[in-house]
């Protein structure tokens, strides 16, 4: 059901380059992960409606005011900007790098 | 007295308000311990000494004041690698995060911090959370204290070890699919996962948004009830969090306890109105008949004590773990996708900055080319970077949710995910809580499911259901199976319905008060 030039194209979707030993490996592994899977087919499914929030939430929203206070009761933030830049492979002084993207 | 590293949380904190110990005391014996055995078991990928040191110092000056925070005023924790500790390195047991320091912390973790709980470090686990026995770790797996040939479980693996091995007085780990309660069965020591909603997820490095929890590791059912109070409740930062009345429903007919433990208040349950279930498709085959003994040991143990014991049917459990392998991957293909070299963590750009730099400025043509685009920092930061599990896993997801695809696979899964909880619903209007074993099977050896992803995947089939349901479960070590000379607890895993977790740690000191007698 799932081929190499299928697993080629999904790497692709997901941004992940592979090599050729890699796609075959994982071209066998996901063959098994979804022939174990495929038992789903069996269910009646018909009128069922989908589970999303294990719990039944749904929608939730704040109101659209700034909060004064810090937003959790316990936490500070604490997202200082050089911290962050730091993180930034890319980084230089007070900047993030990217790697070009037009031109 | 004894050797503090044994001690309970709650035995500590005794000895803490009495005089007898010093918190900066308990975190040098464990630091100690530390430093001793987890070279050869690696439960720890990073530890804080002089933080904690640090902290401790100020513990002490709190009790000398006979000012404590609370019960876990100076108790030292460890922390699973993919949550969040300001200011401290958080690898998820990746090579893709390793150079990534966090700036926040989890809100778990300010709330034990803002109670006065001392952290250690950081423990091992599988690359992701994606694994039940720590091999899938970047940076070599933990072992199983009890037989160090054995793995720990996963993928909280190096939480568990720390608990079992007398290196911390408890930790925080992290359930997708059993990820707590598995490696708490294998090392013998009790784990929680919480209800779905009640404990924020934010800070918490995210796998399947839909399944994910913070769950708490103790050496008793006591300690876990405590630190699971602490780190409970609804936040702001985590919309998928609850509000706070609904975790004072507790759910049961035994009335409600509240969820914040009250001191001296034990909350022992009453066996005698207790309806236990045991749900027959969980005892069938592929269970370890030892193991099985043992569960039925733990039940008969209740029995005598006036509780009702009767089978029940959970009919779409063979569907969970396919429903789980579906589901998660779809999830982790979407939270994964952060991981592509730009704002941090490891990358193409590390490597080449300084001589991209140069490239795009030149007035060479030819080197001007050169310059890596974003489609190579993308691809191959992501091939070099994550391992072979995630790889698999985003595959899986992206395949469930392409164009084509996405009905009968994603789609038609979040529909047995509805019949699955539907099927819990049904029988917790039969009975209180239900019984199962945690694991199939004692803790395997290492290598032995590494070469098949899908046999590696079994060892999940019991703890699944409870995380696609979002329902809280509890692990509770019971008896043991001898095995090659060693002494293997079992782990019982209790099951209730949503906010119902007061019940599970009545129901857990009962089965912890018959073992040791």
């Amino acid at each position: 059901m799932i081929d190499e030039k299928t697993v080629r194209h999904i790497a692709q979707l997901a941004r992940i380059e592979l090599g050729e030993k890699e796609l075959s490996s994982l071209t066998k592994d996901l063959q098994s992960i979804l022939e174990y899977v495929r038992k789903l087919e069996e269910v009646d499914v018909s009128g069922v409606e989908p589970l999303a929030h294990a719990t039944g939430r749904e929608n939730v929203a704040r109101d659209d005011i700034l909060p004064e206070r810090p937003e959790s009761p316990v936490r500070t933030p604490n997202l200082q900007p050089d911290i962050l830049e730091e993180q930034a492979p890319g980084h230089t002084e007070g900047e993030i790098r990217v790697p070009r993207i037009l031109g | 007295m004894e050797d503090p590293t044994k001690l309970s949380v709650t035995e500590a904190a005794v000895h803490f308000r009495d005089g007898a110990l010093k918190p900066s005391e308990l975190t040098e014996a464990y630091l100690a311990a530390i430093e001793s055995q987890n070279p050869e078991l690696n439960a720890y990928l990073d530890v804080f000494a002089d933080d904690a040191r640090e902290a401790a110092k100020r513990a002490d000056a709190r009790f000398a004041e006979d000012a404590p925070r609370g019960p876990l005023d100076g108790i030292p924790l460890a922390v699973k690698d993919n949550i969040l500790i300001a200011g401290k390195r958080a690898t998820a047991g990746s090579k893709i995060l390793e150079p990534y320091v966090a700036s926040y912390d989890a809100t778990a973790v300010a709330r034990l911090r803002a109670a006065g709980a001392i952290f250690l470090g950081k423990t091992n686990l599988d690359e992701f959370a994606m694994g039940s026995s720590t091999e899938n770790s970047a940076f070599g797996p933990a072992k199983n204290p009890i037989d160090p040939a054995r793995v720990p479980g996963g993928s909280s693996g190096g939480s568990a070890v720390a608990v079992a091995a007398d290196l911390a007085s408890a930790a925080l780990g992290s359930e997708t699919g059993g990820s707590v309660r598995q490696p708490a069965a294998f090392c013998g020591v009790v784990g929680l996962k919480p209800t779905y909603g009640s404990v924020s997820r934010s800070g918490l490095i995210a796998m399947a948004s839909s399944l994910d929890q913070i769950g708490p590791f103790g050496k008793t059912v006591e300690d876990v009830e405590l630190l699971f109070s602490e780190i409970s409740g609804h936040d702001p930062l985590d919309a998928t969090t609850h509000p706070e009345p609904e975790f004072r429903r507790g759910g049961t007919r035994f009335g409600v306890a509240p969820h914040r433990v009250d001191e001296g208040n034990s909350g022992a349950g009453h066996p005698r109105n207790l309806r236990i279930g045991l749900p027959k498709e969980y005892f069938g085959e592929g269970l370890d008949d030892r193991i099985r003994k043992e569960v039925m040991r733990a039940v008969d143990s209740l029995r005598v004590q006036g509780a009702q014991v009767r089978e029940v049917s959970l009919p779409y459990s063979p569907y969970a773990l396919a429903v789980y392998y579906l589901v998660m991957p779809s999830e982790v293909s979407a939270n994964l996708a952060r991981f592509d070299g730009i704002r941090y963590g490891a990358s193409l750009l590390r490597e080449t900055t300084r001589r991209q730099l140069q490239h795009a400025a030149s007035a060479d043509a030819k080197q001007r080319e050169n310059v890596v685009n974003f489609w190579d920092v993308y691809f191959e930061t992501r091939r070099k970077f994550f391992g072979d599990e995630p790889k698999r896993r985003i595959l899986v997801g992206t395949f469930a949710l392409s164009s084509g695809y996405y009905d009968a696979y994603y789609a038609r899964a979040q529909k047995v995910r509805a019949l699955i909880k539907r099927d819990f619903d049904r029988v917790f209007q039969e009975v209180d809580v239900l019984v199962t074993p945690t694991s199939p099977t004692l803790p395997f050896r290492f290598g032995e499911r590494t070469q098949d992803p899908v046999s590696m995947y079994l060892a999940d089939i019991y703890t699944v259901s409870a995380n696609i349901a979002g329902i809280p479960a509890l692990s509770v070590p019971f008896g043991a199976v001898e095995d090659e000379e060693k002494l293997f607890p079992v782990g019982v895993q209790l099951m209730a319905q949503a906010f119902a977790e007061p019940l599970l740690f009545s129901v857990g000191k009962l089965l912890e008060s018959a073992n040791f007698s």
